[in-house]
């Protein structure tokens, strides 16, 4: 399986060109869109490309492979919209005590009272989909979606049914 | 190389001991992080009969990020391109780590059983798709019998 041992040492190197060339990139707190633009990178890894000594079809099958990843993260959408920090302090905790034996976290898949000192959170959109903090706090810095329902979770808790003094409310301010 | 994450342990292990009706995923005993796949066509798909087999990675970021899968077997699907690679929504921009390699194999033995033609990464197969799907599903039948079936 040499190939494959191969294959792995070669993608770091391509990760790394544009890893330094992300670094090296004017840094513009306004994120003007043309410092994104997926075009430059793709230029600069031609580049790159052009003066390597070899161009053999497995690394041109990387190099497609690392624009593709480069694609998705570039997309609006998605990975460039995580949370912050001050969005995962005000999650709520989750007391251990409230929580049964063989309850475990969604994506360290571990027991949650394996943990000595375990900071479980809950998200906003469902009071059963909790997590690890450790687990959740590096997918919500790229994203804003829930890992078990896909809900944004930074749509504010609105979606929580009213009670029944509430529906009178609403009958009030129909009459209104 | 940096220490074998918990989850992929334990998701090794229930791929062997609980293995997915029709699929097969054995680590690699070089890297444990590389997957040797067989998927077998589903029953009344162009791929039935057929053995596939695909090759899964799990980068160093999973499961913050998605498996890297891609088909060894040549096959004729209007979602997989030339190269074996998949296009499907929970490799990419549907990922979520509450996934798992069970679930992502599962996806695309379903996929291998409802094609979209309208979603393509491979574009001549999809035209192939839309202009006339009984004469694509025949080349379709035709590659699983060449390269899908012990000879």
């Amino acid at each position: 399986m040499s190939s494959h041992t191969n294959n792995g040492r070669r993608r770091p190197t391509l990760r790394q060109m544009v890893e330094t060339y992300l670094e090296n990139r004017p840094s513009d707190q306004s994120r003007s869109s043309s410092n994104d633009d997926p075009y430059s990178v793709v230029s600069m890894l031609l580049n790159q490309l052009q003066s390597s000594s070899s161009l053999d079809s497995n690394r041109l099958d990387s190099m497609v492979e690392l624009l593709n990843s480069l694609g998705d993260q570039m997309d609006p959408g998605s990975a460039t919209k995580g949370v912050d920090d001050a969005y995962l302090d005000q999650l709520d905790r989750v007391n251990i005590k409230h929580l049964s034996p063989d309850d475990t976290c969604p994506i360290c898949t571990n027991e949650f009272h394996n943990d000595p000192y375990p900071l479980v959170v809950r998200l906003p959109c469902n009071k059963n989909h909790y997590f690890d903090l450790d687990c959740i706090g590096p997918w919500l810095h790229l994203n804003k979606t829930c890992p078990l329902c896909r809900v944004d979770v930074t749509k504010k808790k609105e979606i929580v049914l009213p009670s029944d003094s509430e529906e009178e409310d609403d009958y009030d301010e129909m009459y209104g | 190389m940096s220490q074998l994450p918990k989850r992929i342990i334990k998701e090794s292990q229930r791929l062997i001991s609980d293995p997915v009706p029709g699929i097969t995923a054995v680590p690699h005993e070089d890297n444990l992080r590389y997957f040797q796949v067989t998927i077998q066509g589903p029953k009344e798909s162009p791929y039935q009969d057929g053995l596939f087999k695909l090759e899964l990675y799990l980068p160093d970021d999973y499961p913050m990020v998605a498996p890297k899968v891609r088909f060894l077997t040549k096959i004729y699907h209007p979602n997989i391109d030339r190269l074996g690679r998949i296009c499907l929504d929970v490799l990419k921009k549907n990922w979520s780590p509450a996934l798992q390699i069970r679930t992502i194999l599962l996806s695309i033995q379903a996929l291998l059983s409802a094609p979209n033609p309208d979603d393509p990464l491979s574009n001549e197969v999809a035209e192939h798709w839309k202009r006339d799907e009984q004469d694509a599903i025949a080349t379709a039948k035709e590659y699983t019998r060449l390269y899908a079936t012990e000879q």
